[in-house]
């Protein structure tokens, strides 16, 4: 006798792996999802009795090829399948495939159903929404409710990415090691994307918020495909120093709480653990790159005990060594909180109002310069600024926050030296 | 996390997974009590590592709330264990792709996370205080140098750490 949840977890673990190949076997993505559905089915009413095969993927690829291929005989061949000589890859028998699954064998078919879902071709919201439904095997109606949409809107949305993708064609030779490095990061780029969806979630334990665990989990998927990458060990480290934040950044009200004013007691333990051993993987291999750097910064946040002993001096030399590799307004503003922090509000702003044209919709640039003007004690400047972020604001949460800095500018602020307003901050 | 399982059926975890986790006891500073009390007792003490394994990929696919009640029931066995004290400190390992590798040799060779081929199994267990890998390296190191023997030290973090054999001392004090 199998335990249900036990085989609930085994076809979610095998899902990836078994998909994958059914992709690579069928050539068509409806198809290997249908497949691996009707071999799952097979699972639940076998495996309880006779227990749990040696390797559940092997099972549900097998059991998965020779229903698509009854189900596609039935159908009158509507679809051809590939001639199997055509075919390079294609020696699997049932003893052999048994043997060489692991991951050396299977790593290219999951790269590559990764691949799929973030093809270029799509735009963002798509790939995000192909990824859950394909690789993580959410449902639909769940990943409709985290993009507040409706179930036949996103049933839609899913049947049109994957109508684009069948148009696109799919990428079913070997891929060389450069392009397997160009589609790592691909993916890895869309894993992120996923984790931010649910990461600018306004609250924690709603469907959109269950958005970053599932990321969490296909970077970690990745991980144990490339043990030895150290921008995917940043990739996941990024993501779980981020993560274990999640409890203590709102408020009973919903309200957004700020890194300098959260309660650390309530950061996962756990997920630092993980993320500072993998970040600390990474950085041995001495190959920087953008995750690695994000990751550090990450880190260095972790590592205080609290807001006043974060090593800021430190994270600016890391945003300043991340934004040599990939120079950008975005990473530059980002750079200039660590320079306030450090050095004090004016040598920020004299940093960011070169940015003003470049930025001008974008909500944190004006939440920062009514920070740095609001430390200045320019409450006029700052009540302008902060005007500005509410109007572009991504999220009740963020708006509510800059009323809050808004409410907590008076006309007596600019009566006060700026140097006392800046201590203040900075305790 | 709500999404991305399928709806969990029974809210029970079975036997299979209750073998799960890389939850071990082994002897560290409160065995000296443990063993004091056993040959107090007349009776010879004979101390297990148990050493736990399942695919780690199934069990990272758990749902929160399935891993909460494997902890659970877990739990409720060491406490039982605790008090018969028959227990040192229980550790639960993060994912091994958390983990390092040093191989012993003339010149150590650090290597990323256990690899699946590897042919030694695991015989001890260290906690060490360390600031950093390179922390722990360098202990490993010293470690692998005065063992004089073939092998592998595996660097991995902890996730949890219990003291059952301190918290028994302080239930009988």
């Amino acid at each position: 006798m199998t335990d249900p949840s036990w085989i609930d977890a085994a076809l979610v673990a095998a899902r990836p792996r078994a998909v994958g190949a059914l992709l690579r076997y069928f050539r068509d993505l409806d198809l290997a999802e249908e497949a691996f559905q009707d071999a799952c089915l097979k699972a639940l009413q076998t495996w309880p009795d006779k227990g749990p095969p040696r390797d559940p993927a092997a099972w549900l690829i097998f059991v998965g090829r020779n229903v698509g291929v009854d189900g596609v005989r039935r159908r009158g061949k509507q679809t051809e399948l590939p001639d199997e000589a055509a075919l390079s890859d294609l020696d699997d028998t049932e003893t052999p495939l048994a043997e060489r699954l692991d991951n050396a064998d299977y790593r290219d078919d999951v790269l590559r159903l990764l691949f799929t879902c973030c093809h270029p071709d799509l735009p963002a919201t798509q790939q995000i929404a192909l990824a859950l439904r394909i690789v993580c095997g959410v449902p639909v109606p769940r990943i409709a409710r985290a993009f507040l949409i409706g179930e036949k809107a996103m049933e839609q949305r899913i049947t049109r990415a994957k109508a684009r993708i069948a148009t696109a064609g799919l990428p079913f030779q070997t891929p060389g090691p450069v392009e397997r490095i160009e589609r790592l990061g691909a993916v890895m780029a869309m894993i992120y994307l996923v984790f931010n969806e649910g990461y600018t979630a306004p609250g924690v334990g709603d469907d959109r918020a269950g958005l970053s665990g599932e990321a969490i989990r296909l970077g970690r998927l990745l991980l144990r495909l490339f043990p030895t990458e150290p921008e995917v060990m940043a990739l996941v480290a990024l993501m779980l120093l981020q993560q274990s934040r999640a409890a203590a950044r709102f408020g009973t009200g919903g309200e957004l709480i700020l890194l300098d004013d959260q309660d650390r007691s309530l950061w996962d333990r756990g997920a630092i653990a993980e993320g500072l051993a993998l970040i600390d993987k990474a950085v041995r291999h001495a190959r920087p790159g953008s995750y690695q750097l994000q990751a550090a910064i990450a880190a260095l946040h972790a590592r205080a005990p609290h807001a006043a002993a974060t090593d800021w001096a430190g994270i600016e030399r890391l945003y300043t060594a991340l934004e040599a590799l990939q120079p950008s307004p975005v990473i530059r503003l980002n750079r200039a909180v660590a320079v306030m922090k450090a050095r004090g509000p004016q040598e920020a702003l004299t940093m960011i109002e070169p940015l003003a044209e470049a930025l001008d919709g974008f909500f944190y640039f004006h939440g920062l310069k009514g920070a740095l003007l609001k430390q200045m004690g320019r409450s006029a400047e700052a009540r302008t600024a902060f005007s500005q972020a509410v109007a572009l604001a991504n999220t009740p949460a963020e708006a509510a926050h800059i009323r809050s800095e808004i409410d907590s500018l008076s006309d007596t602020a600019a009566a006060v030296r700026p140097s006392t307003i800046t201590n203040r901050r900075s305790s | 996390m709500i999404l991305g399982r399928s709806e969990a059926r029974c809210p029970d975890i079975g036997s299979r997974a209750e073998a799960v986790r890389a939850t071990f006891f082994f002897p560290t500073l409160s065995v000296p009590v443990m063993l004091a009390r056993r040959v107090g007792k007349g009776e010879t003490p004979v101390l297990y590592a148990v050493l736990c394994y399942d695919r780690e990929d199934v069990v990272g696919a758990w749902s929160q709330e399935q891993d909460d009640a494997v902890m659970v029931r877990l739990g409720a066995v060491q406490e039982k264990l605790a008090a018969e004290g028959r227990i040192g400190p229980v550790a639960r390992l993060l994912p091994t792709t958390a983990a390092t590798t040093i191989r012993k040799g003339e010149r150590p060779v650090i290597m990323d996370g256990p690899f699946a081929e590897t042919r030694e199994q695991l015989l001890g267990f260290y906690i060490i205080d360390a600031d950093d890998l390179d922390g722990a390296l360098a202990i490993a190191r010293d470690l692998a140098a005065a063992s004089g023997s073939p092998g592998a030290f595996e660097l991995r973090p902890l996730r949890m750490f219990h003291d059952w054999g301190t918290l028994r001392e302080q239930a009988s004090a």
